[in-house]
């Protein structure tokens, strides 16, 4: 690192999951418990030492899918900091941001975050859950009567727009598909563990092109959790806390129908900006992008958004093979949400601490410097970041 | 295609496309700049005060996106939707005609067709690229 990173604000102590599938046999409560149980006995911590849970929603559930009332279910007295975080899929990152500022503030001292959703269900398949028109045009039924049915449809008019601004083309949604699967081979909780060639991504039929099955998110029921604590206090977990160092949002709600903004950077980029200004560092300082992608478009697209390279780059940047593994920024080691599990902004902040806590396995990667954390909520309006390290720096 | 010359001050929270058949655009009544309708006031001077104008229905296609398969069934795949930037500035969300290659940075008529639904048509095969 050639810049020391700001001191840090709060920890990660803990990190629990439930059981991951497509069966829909059990609600996104019953999971989320599953998984704060895990996280808080991960932290070396028991449920008296928890006084704050915040709770980040699907934006396909409704309140009662994830109510206040996991507080009751986990049995949970005397909480200081109670909240439900709606950010889309930037809720996960936002909730633990929330954390933080509550312990940095000593209202809460130790935080259970917890993101869960269970959008699979007999009859329910993960394109027919994500199949609701996406608003966009502020008309009432303009995406309906169109047909711009559903994420992939709105993902897809951003992506042939910024493909062709950047002068990329398959060939770099590819390169990120690719390199997400090799990641993904050491990743016993992906989905997709294969290498794919050009021709094998050619041969992935489209869902709406330019984006392909291969390039699309894997859903799965499931929840993901993280305890939150103060940096100067962590939790006594074996795995020893990840720091957190610097915290970022931006929300920007001017980009146009295609998802560009003509008068101002992009969300993602004002994020990018925010976060390294509050961490006192530069993209050329971190090791290693966790990055929201729920459509392979996305990966590229936070590549260039915090800085890694630039616009008119990407194309031969990611064809490089620079976020694969051996390459000189890793990305998604986890497989991200298409190799690997989509539960939306949770997984990228998972595989952060897995990385961080070396137990990557087989796909540990050299976790030199910070890692960046991104969420995406929305059709890319909605942005979160987090600069995560093992280093405490103090 | 019909024109509507004069501009009708709108209730804020119309936020129609197509009255009466013909593509409208929506402007801010204080400084006439065209304005999308997710937003609930001016970008420029914040005021919430709108009036709809009829729209030239000639634009650029600034994205497109194949469907390849069905969500509904008023719409069976494949099938082309398009982001369209009208002349006025505005853009709209609309069907397109067939599914030959779209390019990005295509001249293309927006039409209303019987059902109130936009269209995107094709207008002469030149390629200009979006300033």
């Amino acid at each position: 690192m050639s810049q020391a990173v700001r001191r840090p604000s709060a920890a990660l102590c803990g990190l629990g999951c439930s059981a991951f599938d497509r069966s829909g046999e059990r609600s996104a409560r019953a999971l989320a418990a599953q998984a704060v149980v895990a996280a808080v006995v991960d932290a070396g911590l028991t449920a008296s030492d928890i006084d704050g849970l915040v709770l980040a929603r699907s934006p396909l559930a409704t309140g009662d899918d994830l109510p206040l009332r996991l507080q009751v279910d986990l049995a949970l007295a005397d909480l200081s900091l109670l909240c439900a975080v709606d950010a889309s899929g930037a809720s996960f990152i936002e909730a633990i941001q929330t954390a933080v500022l509550a312990v940095a503030q000593g209202q809460a001292r130790r935080v259970a975050c917890v993101f869960a959703d269970a959008p699979i269900r007999p009859g329910v398949t993960g394109q027919k859950a994500f199949s609701r028109p996406m608003p966009l045009s502020g008309v009432p039924n303009m995406e309906a009567q169109a047909g711009l049915f559903g994420a992939a449809g709105a993902f897809a008019l951003m992506a042939s727009a910024w493909l062709d601004g950047c002068g990329a083309d398959e060939r770099t949604l590819f390169a990120h598909v690719e390199a997400s699967g090799r990641w993904a081979a050491g990743n016993p909780l992906a989905r997709r563990r294969e290498a794919m060639s050009f021709d094998d991504y050619r041969a992935s039929p489209f869902v709406v092109a330019p984006l392909r099955v291969a390039d699309c998110a894997y859903p799965v029921n499931g929840a993901i959790c993280v305890v939150v604590t103060a940096a100067d206090s962590p939790a006594t977990s074996r795995h020893g806390p990840v720091y957190v160092h610097a915290m970022a949002q931006a929300h920007g709600g001017r980009a146009d129908l295609a998802g560009r903004s003509d008068e101002a950077p992009s969300g993602a980029a004002a994020a990018a900006r925010r976060l390294y200004a509050a961490a006192g560092i530069g993209p050329d300082d971190v090791s290693m992008l966790q990055a929201y992608d729920a459509f392979s478009v996305l990966g590229p697209m936070a590549v260039v958004d915090y800085g890694f390279c630039a616009a008119t780059e990407v194309a031969a940047f990611m064809s490089s093979g620079c976020t694969a593994p051996g390459g000189s920024l890793a990305v998604n080691t986890g497989g991200g949400h298409g190799s690997g599990f989509y539960l939306q902004g949770a997984t990228p902040v998972h595989e952060a601490m897995v990385q961080l806590r070396g137990e990557g396995g087989a796909r540990q990667a050299d976790v030199a410097g910070p890692v960046v954390v991104t969420g995406v909520g929305g059709r890319y309006e909605h942005h979160a970041a987090l600069l995560l390290s093992r280093e405490d720096r103090r | 295609m019909t024109t509507i010359a004069s501009a009708t001050r709108l209730d804020p929270h119309d936020r129609r496309a197509v009255i009466d058949g013909v593509l409208r655009v929506r402007r801010c009544a204080h400084t006439h700049r065209p304005q999308e309708w997710r937003y609930g006031r001016c970008t420029c001077c914040w005021e919430d005060a709108f009036e709809s104008v009829s729209a030239c229905g000639i634009g650029t296609l600034v994205a497109a996106a194949t469907y390849h398969r069905t969500y509904d069934e008023s719409h069976i795949h494949p099938y082309v939707v398009a982001v369209v930037r009208l002349d006025e500035g505005i853009d709209v969300i609309a069907g397109c005609g067939d599914t030959h290659a779209w390019r990005i940075g295509d001249r293309v008529a927006v039409r209303v067709d019987p059902s109130s639904r936009l269209r995107v048509e094709r207008m002469a095969a030149t390629h200009t690229q979006e300033p």
